[in-house]
């Protein structure tokens, strides 16, 4: 009965749950080093999702995902996926583009990305390898 | 509606808002160039704090009035079509720092645009 406990505990599985996901995140232990992934999300700012703002539905997402990070970035002009210029007016409502950013494991975003597919539209979104060195979180810091 | 994923590159154009090429702003052409080349898109970014090649630091702080803020291009394509596109930067930018990285591309199309 002991055993099967010990087993059940050390299972990767249970680890992987009991563990917060920040705290998980640079656990070298669950995760190839400190190989991390970097997904964008360049998205039309008056995009809407059910009354919401498209990449607001996208942060809160990846909040109750139990993502690491996210962080939205205004840009002031640009063209996406329908080619038209975007470009900010004073005395008009403007057309800006965000820029979604969120970083955590390859396999996250991938499935992550795959539960948001319905939201996007006219969207364009790159995934890139990146090295996390420095992860500050409940206070703590972890260095790889 | 979501495509298949590719091989792209994104290419980041740091330049100075005040630049400008046949008295437009430089940034402006760069992204009316970008969007005629085959490209998939491009976004232009301000950053609050900077500094460049001259190293003199930019803020947009109203209490410190700058004129000269720094500016961020990113625009994403295939490698081909970045390579088709970098002459015609390097005849337009005269001061800057341009860096290039590969991701993987991953378009999404509204139905009705397609």
């Amino acid at each position: 009965m002991a055993a099967a406990t010990r087993n059940l505990q050390n299972s990767p599985e249970l680890a992987q749950s009991a563990i917060p996901s920040n705290a998980a995140f640079m656990d070298t232990a669950s995760t190839p080093a400190t190989q991390k992934f970097l997904l964008r999300i360049f998205i039309d700012k008056f995009q809407k999702w059910h009354h919401r703002s498209t990449y607001h539905e996208i942060v809160e997402r990846a909040r109750d995902e139990g993502i690491a990070g996210a962080s939205v970035l205004q840009g002031m002009e640009g063209f996406g996926q329908n080619g038209r210029v975007l470009q900010k007016h004073f005395w008009l409502p403007s057309n800006e583009e965000m820029i979604v950013e969120i970083i955590d494991d390859e396999h996250k975003l991938r499935s992550f990305l795959e539960s948001i597919e319905p939201i996007l539209k006219d969207a364009v979104v790159t995934l890139q390898p990146m090295r996390v060195i420095r992860y500050f979180a409940e206070g703590k810091k972890h260095i790889a | 509606m979501r495509s298949v994923a590719v091989k792209g590159e994104v290419l980041r154009i740091f330049v100075s808002e005040s630049q400008r090429h046949n008295g437009q702003p430089l940034y402006h052409v760069i992204v009316d160039r970008a969007r005629e080349a085959q490209l998939y898109g491009a976004t232009v970014l301000k950053p609050t704090l900077g500094f460049g090649t001259h190293r003199v630091l930019h803020t947009n702080l109203a209490f410190e009035v700058s004129l000269d803020m720094p500016i961020l291009i990113e625009i994403i394509g295939t490698e081909t079509a970045i390579d088709a596109f970098l002459p015609m930067l390097d005849d337009i930018i005269t001061e800057g720092i341009v860096t290039r990285e590969h991701v993987e591309v991953f378009r999404y199309h509204s139905e009705d645009s397609n």
